[in-house]
């Protein structure tokens, strides 16, 4: 899987629902209504990109360079895709 | 360290024969005698009820007034050191536990998604729950703020409470690590043990109420078991007047997650407004603290 379809499916991950606001890219993944981090939300991605891309993701991989943004993201989950 | 009789028995290791050999019972009435001489002679535990005293006075008499405030104290002492206690009666094979509702854990696990026992902060002897389950033969995690150093100094090694802690962390990305290996567990179907704190705003659904008092529990809580989509089943442990715990485990919430807050505020107001003894907020609740 290339990372623009890697990106292409987080993207739609992110619109749907609660992370809308997340699919623009230019913003934190974990912000939340109030401009703050949303745990909640924050976990509910992160389970449904483990079952979307069948990959597990380790507690010590929970940290901003991995999930700050969409582009690290994405470079996080093609890394886990290669190394599977 | 307080400066008490009961705290140098449990806490120094120069006194742990004597604590491993105080049955539950004779501690229950060790407490009742210090609370029964501190309530007439000292002037800090007068200052204590205060907003005990302010809260429920006007709905109750001054007998059961009278009652709530003596029994709460020697409550909070007894409960203070139980854990403690327990640690050494755990070791030396004695139990004073019962459990009503333990069928609501077992059908819930027969769906192999997990468990996750939810309780109230500051109210009855929610610090033992994990620890009961843990006799009753259940996987527990326990979620909570004390971190590992802290948890052993209360409860002993790991061996000796036979339950495991994830601890909260200091910011959200350590919390978030804690809600993920929370998901982990349960689908390992274990059995996971949280206690919502309270607040003193937020949503009506989220509202508690008791004796004309209003306060909100934390949102957050319920939203992440909400989502962890594993059967949560509220329970309270309560303390009988020969200190014996009871623990009282009811029927999973459901629905969303407006109508399982509903559900746990109102069977929480009822258990405060029975049970007033074992609350532990009175001070916060007046100050309207934002959280306790």
């Amino acid at each position: 899987m290339s990372p623009q379809d890697i990106e292409k499916k987080l993207v739609k991950l992110c619109s749907d629902g609660r992370h809308k606001s997340a699919a623009s890219g230019k913003i934190g993944l974990f912000v939340g209504e109030n401009d703050v981090f949303d745990s909640v939300t924050a976990l509910s991605l992160i389970l449904a990109i483990e079952e979307e891309f069948k990959i597990t993701v380790e507690d010590e991989e929970i940290q901003p360079k991995n999930f700050g943004n969409l582009e690290a993201l994405v470079q996080f989950v093609d890394g886990k895709l290669k190394n599977r | 360290m307080k400066l008490s009789i009961l705290h140098l028995i449990y806490q120094t290791s120069i006194f742990y024969w004597i604590g491993k050999h105080i049955s539950p019972k004779t501690l229950f009435h060790i407490c009742r005698g210090i609370v029964s001489l501190s309530i007439r002679f000292n002037p800090h535990t007068k200052r204590y009820l205060e907003p005990l005293r302010s809260v429920l006075a006007p709905h109750i008499n001054g007998e059961r007034l009278r009652n709530i405030a003596e029994m709460h104290l020697v409550y909070r002492r007894y409960l203070d050191n139980l854990p403690y206690a327990w640690r050494q009666w755990s070791l030396n094979g004695r139990y004073i536990f019962r459990a009503e509702g333990e069928e609501h854990v077992r059908e819930a696990l027969a769906q192999g998604r997990g468990v996750i026992l939810l309780s109230s902060h500051n109210f009855g002897v929610t610090r033992l729950i994990p620890s009961v389950m843990s006799r009753l033969g259940h996987r527990v995690i326990r979620v909570g703020a004390w971190d590992r150093q802290e948890i052993i100094r209360r409860w002993g090694s790991e061996a000796e409470r036979a339950w495991e802690q994830l601890h909260l962390g200091a910011d959200a990305w350590a919390r978030l690590r804690v809600a993920k290996q929370i998901a982990k567990a349960l689908r390992e179907n274990s059995l996971v043990f949280m206690s919502i704190w309270n607040r003193s705003s937020g949503s009506p659904a989220q509202a508690v109420r008791f004796f004309n008092q209003r306060f909100f529990i934390d949102a957050t809580t319920m939203k992440l078991c909400a989502e962890l989509k594993a059967p949560v089943l509220p329970c309270f442990a309560l303390c009988d007047d020969k200190g014996e715990i009871n623990l009282i485990i009811h029927a999973p919430l459901t629905g969303a997650v407006s109508e399982m807050s509903e559900s746990y505020c109102k069977l929480l107001s009822r258990y405060l407004t029975d049970y007033p003894e074992f609350c532990r907020f009175w001070k916060p609740l007046l100050q309207k603290r934002e959280q306790w």
